[in-house]
């Protein structure tokens, strides 16, 4: 016998102004089978699929950096990371210590937590 | 062993020093607080009275009238300001009239000279502008304003160079009576003298009591206060009062010896001589009350309020004398108004007691009148500016935008006799901060001039007294050593890849003020269309602007078809300038521009320059609107952030700035700061926005609140800030439909920091200057189709013209801006004022429309309108009428006020015919 779970989430769209709340429920397990109610539009729907499927954010932060004009070099995600993975992703961040010159998109951390995706510098120091 | 101990350094305790260090006398001046003149002395009405209020025979009355003649030549020595612009106290009906024949009366009995009455007709004359119900009033010539603290500090720093020592940080604990000396303990400090003065203030009663039974009681009396923008002391020509009561001579209005308009104050009794908050009822009545004196004043510029405390007791005179209880112990307490006045009179006056004690004292023959400069740098004649940065470049160098207030000064005052050890003491010294940005601009680097001067690291640096810390510590617990960042822990310029020239040419082309993404956007298009001669003048040590330190993502979706981060997006603009080979200037300020282009600027190497311009592009962006601006009640201890000062500190300085924060605003900036301070670690309270809807975008709501799970509190505002070195908490209220709290629903948030994110204001102080008209509604300039302002050749763009939601439509203004300076300096546009001429108009739900008129023959394919709707609306149009005729009706699923709303018009969309007004308004849309 296969545990179905019912899930049912409330969602605020970003995609425009208007902030739809939209609201997802079906099986967790199976996304073909989810409903979605509350958006006016269908890209409010893709969007809410994928945010309940597999929400992402890129993540922005700053770095240490040493022998530089100034103590913090600002860094991203090259692609947007799993959202669960934020804050294990800022403790990994928070340990790099660069030393200048550092140019905009060097690679401060390669393959982030084996997501595949890299945190890049977002300008140049030094 | 000391001669004279004197407890307590306000404006008495330093006046009583600096006279007693006249003579052969060792002294020691102690004070509880981490700098001298930091309480009543910080905060009053500032003013030198005349001398006719109080009643004759009084200590009051004698050492008013005395101190009065002896303020211009004390300030004069000392080079502290002070204006003798005279006061009036003004009668509103026949029996105030009656008021003032009295205190002529009591004027000429305490000896008062050039009091006069004076009808309403000379009333006119001399006060212009005045309540109409005003009859007449009382002219008091010799009434003055001076700085109170600078004075004081002045006096400080005098005694301390001849002698004094200066005791800061040491709250007497206890004194003991010996056979003829006293002992003095703070804390664990001991200090012996021969005569002890007692000039506590606020309490002064209880160091009375150290020594014997209680003489008297201080009955700490609070006022409020309102402080309006720089500028705004021409509204007034003299101190203006209303006609006194037994509370006291009431709310004054009168201009500062800085050019700001004081408002106050109120007067009331309390409890405690530490509660220097402001409250709303007290604000609010001050506000009345100085309209019955003057309808039209500028509350829409107030940049603070503060309260201070004044030391009354229940005599209601001086008290000053021997005390009874004890020989060579000597009262001077019960300071209040007007004490300020007295405080020389009183110190000469002492000084007399002390001599009668001890045998007649001998003068010292090298006494020093003033141990520094006190005159503002910009005050100084041109070339003695010149000589100064020549020798000290530090002079030719801004900290304080607002009040053009130099890092020499700063230094200057950090190593005077009784240097600032605080940002609060540089303030008092040399006013950075005192200004309409409240410190958000100048406070990091003043915070930064302090630690490299003492060689101290950032977070240990106070606002004031010990516990008033500003930074918690660093991001990424890594500590940050201000000597290793070197050059740029000063924040020397970052040149590399740029054309940077020594001096400047006589003429530029074109001339842009700001290098942020306005700035340079303007010169690259400029460039672009063939203007070879530009130069950019940027006040920060890089270009970028505010950019550098908005390190999310969100920016450059429509310029470049891809999500870039704020350094991202300012270093692809950085490139494109360096690329395009334009001049620019870093670190220099521009200090003026006139309406004939001429424009006056000050760096380190150039020192003060004038140039001429042919086009000037005005790009100097905006600033956050402040706490005191928006007039938040409470306490006022550090830890309150505008939330872009904030993020210049995490962001690109590396500091923490508290590690409980309540965010008051819900603009972008605030959502944003909200969302860094809990991925550095920090603890988010709240955040509390007035109305029942986010000003930031969805998207921000949903990926800085939500996310992590911050209490969004809707429809709440804080009524008050309480802490006294430190925030401690806020108190929040539900709001009304008038986003006005709502009695009965108070409740408490325990936080150590508030992050301001209440709106931005575009910075046109330098517009002004240039003639340029503003908008009311946007604060910043009217322009036309091209940018270019009211006065012919000048253009402006970006935020300072009006805010913008996203920098991609600030880049296509700024191109605009700079296209059309190329085109006006190619000699291609010439200004045309012919009927083709037409307004934009905002009507219903529209707060504003960019640009404001348009030559209709100079549109080439197409006009671009920018503007912001008030209010939420869905299911909507926007109409666009020429005159009466509908031209465009653009259908909406929704539009908010956060976001910028464009209409692009076909040259063909407009009529042929000649039209008045271009206008929009939101409309329903049925279904």
């Amino acid at each position: 016998m296969t545990r179905t779970k019912t899930a049912e989430k409330e969602l605020i769209c970003i995609l425009c102004p208007l902030g739809c709340k939209m609201i997802v429920s079906g099986v967790a397990n199976s996304p073909e089978d989810l409903t979605f109610s509350g958006q006016q539009c269908k890209k409010g729907r893709e969007y809410a699929y994928e945010e309940y499927t597999n929400p992402t954010r890129t993540l922005t932060s700053t770095v240490v950096i040493n022998n530089a004009p100034l103590a913090r070099l600002p860094v991203k995600t090259s692609k947007p990371l799993p959202k669960k993975l934020i804050y294990t992703a800022m403790e990994e961040i928070n340990k790099v210590e660069l030393t200048a010159p550092v140019k905009i998109g060097t690679v401060v951390i390669e393959n982030l937590l084996n997501t595949g995706i890299d945190v890049v510098s977002t300008r140049s120091l030094g | 062993m000391y001669d004279v101990a004197i407890i307590g350094a306000g404006i008495i305790g330093t006046a009583i020093a600096r006279e007693l260090s006249k003579y052969q006398l060792s002294l020691i001046l102690i004070e509880k607080d981490s700098d001298v003149a930091n309480g009543a002395t910080k905060a009053n009405s500032a003013i030198v009275h005349a001398g006719f209020d109080p009643e004759p025979g009084t200590l009051k009355a004698k050492f008013n009238a005395e101190g009065n003649q002896m303020y211009p030549s004390l300030c004069k020595e000392l080079e502290a300001p002070f204006g003798q612009i005279g006061s009036l106290v003004i009668a509103f009906c026949a029996e105030e009239m009656k008021t003032l024949q009295q205190l002529l009366a009591r004027g000429l009995e305490n000896g008062i000279p050039g009091l006069e009455i004076i009808d309403r007709p000379h009333l006119d004359q001399l006060e212009p502008g005045l309540n109409e119900k005003a009859l007449g009033a009382l002219y008091a010539p010799t009434a003055g304003i001076t700085d109170p603290y600078l004075l004081a500090i002045a006096l400080a720093e005098s005694a301390a160079a001849n002698g004094a020592e200066v005791l800061l940080n040491s709250a007497v604990t206890s004194i003991a009576k010996n056979e003829s000396t006293f002992t003095i303990s703070c804390g664990d400090k001991k200090i012996e003298a021969r005569y002890l003065i007692n000039a506590a203030g606020l309490y002064a009663d209880k160091i009375s009591a150290m020594i014997g039974p209680a003489e008297f009681t201080i009955k700490p009396s609070r006022g409020e206060y309102f402080l309006l923008d720089k500028g705004t002391g021409s509204y007034v020509r003299h101190v203006l009062f209303p006609c006194p009561t037994a509370l006291g001579k009431g709310v004054l209005v009168s201009p500062t010896a800085h050019g700001n308009l004081i408002i106050g104050p109120n007067a009331e009794a309390i409890d405690s001589p530490e509660d220097t908050a402001t409250t709303a009822s007290g604000l609010k009545y001050v506000e009345e009350q100085a309209q019955k004196i003057k309808i039209k004043l500028p509350f829409d510029e107030v940049i603070t309020t503060f309260s201070g405390l004044r030391a009354k007791t229940e005599k209601g005179d001086f008290i000053i004398g021997e005390s009874t209880a004890s020989q060579g112990f000597f009262n001077v307490a019960g300071i209040d108004s007007p004490g300020l006045v007295a405080a020389p009179a009183i110190a000469r006056y002492v000084t007399g007691l002390i001599s009668d004690k001890a045998g007649s004292l001998k003068l010292k023959d090298n006494f020093i009148i003033r141990a520094r400069s006190y005159k503002p740098f910009m005050s100084l004649p041109e070339a003695e500016r010149v000589r100064m940065i020549a020798a000290d470049p530090g002079y030719g160098r801004i900290i304080c935008r607002c009040e053009n207030i130099t890092e020499g000064e700063i230094i200057r005052a950090i190593h005077g006799p009784v240097g600032a050890r605080t940002v609060d003491g540089v303030k008092k010294r040399t006013r950075p901060g005192g200004g309409r940005c409240q410190g958000g601009f100048c406070g990091p680097r003043v915070m930064q001039i302090l630690a490299n001067e003492l060689d101290k690291k950032l977070p240990e640096i106070n606002k004031d007294n010990p516990g008033s810390f500003i930074l918690s510590g660093t991001t990424k617990n890594r500590a940050i050593d201000p000597r290793k960042l070197g050059a740029v822990g000063k924040c020397l310029p970052q040149t590399a890849g740029l054309v940077v020239e020594t001096g400047a040419k006589a003429i530029y082309d074109l001339l842009v003020v700001g290098g942020g993404p306005a700035g340079m956007a303007a010169a690259i298009a400029a460039r672009q269309s063939g203007v070879e001669d530009i130069l950019v003048i940027e006040r920060d040590y890089e270009l970028g602007g505010i950019l550098q330190q908005c390190i999310h993502n969100g920016f450059g979706l429509h310029q470049f078809r891809e999500e870039l981060t704020g350094p991202e997006y300012a270093e692809r603009f950085i490139d494109m300038f360096k690329e395009a080979g334009i001049c620019c200037k870093l670190d220099t300020m521009v200090l003026s521009i006139s309406s004939d282009k001429k424009v006056t600027y000050v760096n380190m190497i150039d020192g003060i320059t004038t140039i001429q311009a042919r086009a000037i592009v005005l790009a100097m962006g905006c600033r956050e609107r402040t706490r005191g601006a928006i007039n938040i009640p409470g306490m006022r201890p550090a830890g309150i952030f505008s939330a872009g000062t904030a993020q210049r500190f995490v962001n690109i300085e590396g500091y923490m700035v508290g590690r409980k924060v309540v965010v008051f605003g819900s603009g972008d900036i605030g959502l944003i700061m909200a969302r860094r301070m809990v991925l550095e670690g920090a603890e988010v309270a709240a955040v509390i926005e007035r109305k029942d809807y986010s000003d930031g975008l969805v998207r921000n709501y949903v990926q800085c609140v939500e996310d992590y799970g911050i209490p969004m509190l809707y429809r709440h505002t804080i009524v008050n800030i309480k802490g006294k070195n430190r925030v401690e908490s806020v108190t929040i209220a539900r709001t009304d439909e008038h986003k006005q709290p709502i009695e009965g629903t108070f409740s408490e948030i325990e936080c150590d920091t508030i992050l301001f994110s209440r709106g931005l204001i575009p910075e046109n102080e330098l517009s002004k200057e240039a003639g340029v008209e503003l908008d009311r509604a946007t604060g910043g300039p009217v322009v036309n189709e091209a940018m270019e302002t009211t006065v012919p050749g000048i253009f402006a763009c970006g935020n300072v013209v009006h805010v913008h939601d996203l920098v991609d439509w600030v880049t296509d203004e700024s191109y605009r801006a700079g296209k059309g300076a190329a085109a006006l300096i190619s000699g291609a546009a010439t200004r045309q004022e012919s009927n083709s001429f037409f307004h934009t108009k905002p009507l219903k739900n529209i707060s504003y429309i960019v640009p404001h008129r348009v030559r209709k023959e100079l549109i080439k394919d197409s006009l671009e309108l920018y503007m912001r709707v008030r209010g939420n609306h869905e299911n909507c149009a926007l109409v666009v009428k020429a005159d009466q005729q509908v031209v465009k009706r653009i259908k909406k699923r929704v539009l908010t006020p956060g976001e910028m709303v464009t209409i692009k018009l076909k040259k063909s969309d407009l009529p042929e015919q000649v039209f008045e007004n271009l206008s929009v308004e939101v409309a329903k849309e049925a279904g």
